[in-house]
């Protein structure tokens, strides 16, 4: 793949690496149309600029005229002169922008300049566009009831109406937390895939000769990182980043690793908290693993602890299945015999608890779960619903759907339980099935029936004689 | 900052853009063909890489540069969009696709855009293609748009935004609703890049016009 990296030199770099795809122009910034003439049959670009004035419409223009697409162009803003680390920033960024797979129409949003001419009206500002993440319907578990993204979505722009998720790409501000709560993986923004993550994170870490710290930071704020060791991730918003993300950088050969709140003057979209709680876990993580949990700090300093985790390959870490992987390879690389089980409410998984004496075996938690980590079978004339905690997201579908949830017929309790996530489907609840007199068939639970007839109450025993007793078929001949 | 001309000049750009998908999609008779090649090059040349929906719009003009002959062209809209045959039926028809998700029948959903038109002051004039043919609700818009080019040319911002408010409550209820599942059609039933390549570049234009749109009533709001 040719990939071209323009790096605008005003002010002008200390060092340049030899890389012949990386071309300084100058006052790149300030003349778009120089990326065509230096980018010409290059199949990704990158572009390194420091001005904060440049027309990002006009830079996306000029893209467009190289037949590229622009929601796959990375741009990285820097705002000191690139010295040393320059090399490492910039092979990550190339193999981020390698691994763009391309956007589809409704992925580009028309978003307002910073600064309106107050000649709007005579001459039209140019359109920029960012990337908002569609929905693959065909995969969407909202047909069975699952509103997880509407659930998250701080703009409200996912609305569940009769068994369909509707987008409203207007109110989307992107902020990525409907792709990683969705737990189907329906929902992408292809401007940060899991694959690009994962080629940008591991490219960083071989390009850098000594010990680096990776941080997650907002795309909208920008935080300032330390100048020395550490290196930049920048995703739509760090809310939407789930603390195995950061466990995984560490698996992945990082020193240390962080997600930084999305803005020094609080997140526009009020997420603040989100990405201090992921971080939170993840240290708890480490810490029942007998790790230091130092790796991840609040603010990235400096200094690392000085035992790095021992580095493995992950598959797809930032990926819909990427939280268990992770766990359980975290596991694999300490060598640790014991399991490790702790509840945090910001895990990207859990487990869910039965209460037999109020379920009531009608099996909406079963037919909801969108992962299938609830599931339901008929055996012996038994109802059985197995729990399989290597499929659960933590996405509460089932809490939100359960019709007896008042008296507590379900719990969810977020957190790692080791030993749960290797067991595979293990029965949670069992109930006895009414079978039909007349033919034999199920007719329905005995404890659905029984709740049904306490809810009727006692002059009801001839209604419920009628219900329990046969099935739809046979009710005619009654 | 750079700007990209006057919202006249935007308009007419976008009424050229209905006229010609609307074009591209009528039986491909020789003089039309060749109208829809030469218009494509013209309207290429007017900014159109400022906008997301230029990629599609590349792919469409490099197989415009492959046109094939003109009886495959004619035998290959006939199968898509008339018979049927040997794969899956396409009918460049808002009817086909809303008939049966709403119910009243083909007839209904053809009354109903053909009340809009009257509503709009507009009359189709063609009678070899139905109301509510591709066509003519492309040119539905075009026409839209032209009013909007006057309301600019003549100072009257005011009843040009009220023409887009217009133009984009037209689109929200016929085309963005149904040229979805056409393009899904014609995507997995068509054989000849011309036909393909241009209802995806449709469809792109489409998706670009309902947020761009509400993008450019944003701009006025923010400018009053």
């Amino acid at each position: 793949m040719n990939t071209k990296t323009l790096l605008c030199v005003s002010p002008s770099p200390d060092r340049i690496p030899a890389d012949s795809n990386l071309v300084e122009i100058e006052d790149l910034c300030r003349q778009p149309a120089l990326i065509v003439e230096h980018a010409a049959g290059a199949d990704r670009l990158v572009l390194a600029l420091h001005r904060e004035d440049y027309s990002l419409a006009e830079i996306q223009a000029q893209v467009r005229l190289l037949g590229l697409d622009p929601l796959g162009v990375q741009i990285w803003h820097f705002d000191r002169a690139p010295g040393a680390e320059l090399e490492i920033t910039v092979n990550g960024l190339v193999e981020r922008a390698e691994a763009f797979a391309g956007s589809k129409p409704e992925h580009a949003k028309a978003v307002f300049p910073k600064r309106l001419s107050r000649r709007a009206l005579l001459t039209m500002p140019k359109p920029e566009y960012t990337a908002v993440p569609s929905v693959d319907q065909e995969v969407c578990a909202a047909p069975d009831g699952c509103q997880a993204c509407a659930e998250v979505c701080p703009q409200e722009a996912y609305q569940w109406v009769g068994g369909r998720i509707r987008f409203n790409k207007d109110a989307c501000e992107p902020c990525g937390r409907c792709v990683t709560a969705c737990p189907t993986g329906a929902i992408t923004n292809p401007a940060v895939t899991s694959v690009q993550l994962q080629a940008q994170v591991e490219a960083i870490i071989a390009a850098s000769k000594g010990p680096v710290g990776i941080a997650f930071t907002c795309q909208r704020g920008r935080p300032r990182l330390p100048s020395i060791g550490w290196q930049a991730v920048e995703v739509p918003c760090t809310a939407m980043v789930p603390g195995t993300w950061l466990v995984a950088i560490l698996l992945l050969g990082a020193w240390a690793t962080t997600a930084l709140p999305c803005h020094e003057t609080g997140c526009p979209l009020s997420q603040d908290s989100l990405a201090r709680d992921s971080v939170w876990f993840a240290r708890s993580l480490l810490a029942q693993a007998g790790v230091d949990p130092n790796h991840i700090p609040m603010v990235p300093g400096p200094h690392y602890p000085v035992d790095p985790i021992k580095p493995t390959v992950l598959k797809d870490p930032f990926g819909l299945h990427g939280p268990v992987e992770v766990v359980l390879a975290l596991l694999a690389s300490i060598n640790r015999e014991s399991t490790i089980a702790f509840d945090h409410p910001a895990a990207p998984m859990g487990r869910v608890d039965i209460n037999p004496a109020t379920c009531t075996s009608c099996m909406t938690c079963a037919s909801t779960c969108p992962t299938e980590a609830l599931s339901q079978d008929f055996q012996d004339g038994n109802l059985r619903l197995s729990f399989d905690a290597s499929l659960c997201t933590a996405c509460g579908q089932c809490i939100s759907r359960c019709p007896e949830i008042t008296r507590g017929a379900i719990s969810l309790s977020p957190g790692v339980d080791s030993r749960l996530l290797s067991v595979g489907s293990q029965v949670v609840h069992e109930s006895e099935v009414s079978l039909c007199e007349s033919c034999g068939a199920p007719v329905a639970p005995q404890a659905t029936l029984d709740r049904l007839g306490a809810l009727l109450g006692p002059d009801s025993e001839a209604t419920m004689q009628y219900l329990s007793k046969r099935c739809l078929d046979c009710r005619g001949k009654w | 900052m750079t700007e990209l001309k006057s919202w006249a000049e935007t308009a007419q750009l976008r009424q050229g853009l209905y006229r010609f998908f609307g074009g591209a999609l009528l039986p491909p008779e020789n003089h039309r063909t060749q109208a829809v090649l030469a218009s494509a090059g013209y309207l290429d040349g007017l900014g159109i890489e400022a906008f997301a929906f230029a990629g599609p719009w590349d792919s469409m003009l490099d197989s415009l540069e492959l046109l094939p002959a003109a009886s495959d062209l004619s035998a290959e809209y006939v199968r898509l969009f008339a018979s049927g045959m040997d794969g899956e039926l396409c009918p460049p028809n808002e009817s086909f696709y809303r008939a049966d998700a709403e119910g009243g029948g083909l007839a209904v959903a053809v009354a109903n855009v053909q009340r809009e038109y009257a509503e709009m002051g507009l009359s189709p004039i063609t009678t070899t293609e139905p109301p509510d043919h591709v066509t003519s609700e492309l040119e539905a818009m075009a026409s839209l748009c032209a009013r909007e080019v006057a309301y600019w040319d003549e100072n009257q911002p005011k009843e040009a935004r009220a023409m887009l408010d217009t133009e984009r409550s037209f689109l929200r209820r016929h085309l963005a609703v149904w040229f979805p599942a056409f393009h899904g059609r014609v995507a997995r039933s068509g054989r000849l890049a011309f036909y393909t390549t241009t209802v995806e570049a449709a469809h792109a234009f489409l998706i670009h016009e309902v947020d761009f749109i509400g993008w450019m009533l944003g701009v006025l709001e923010q400018e009053e």
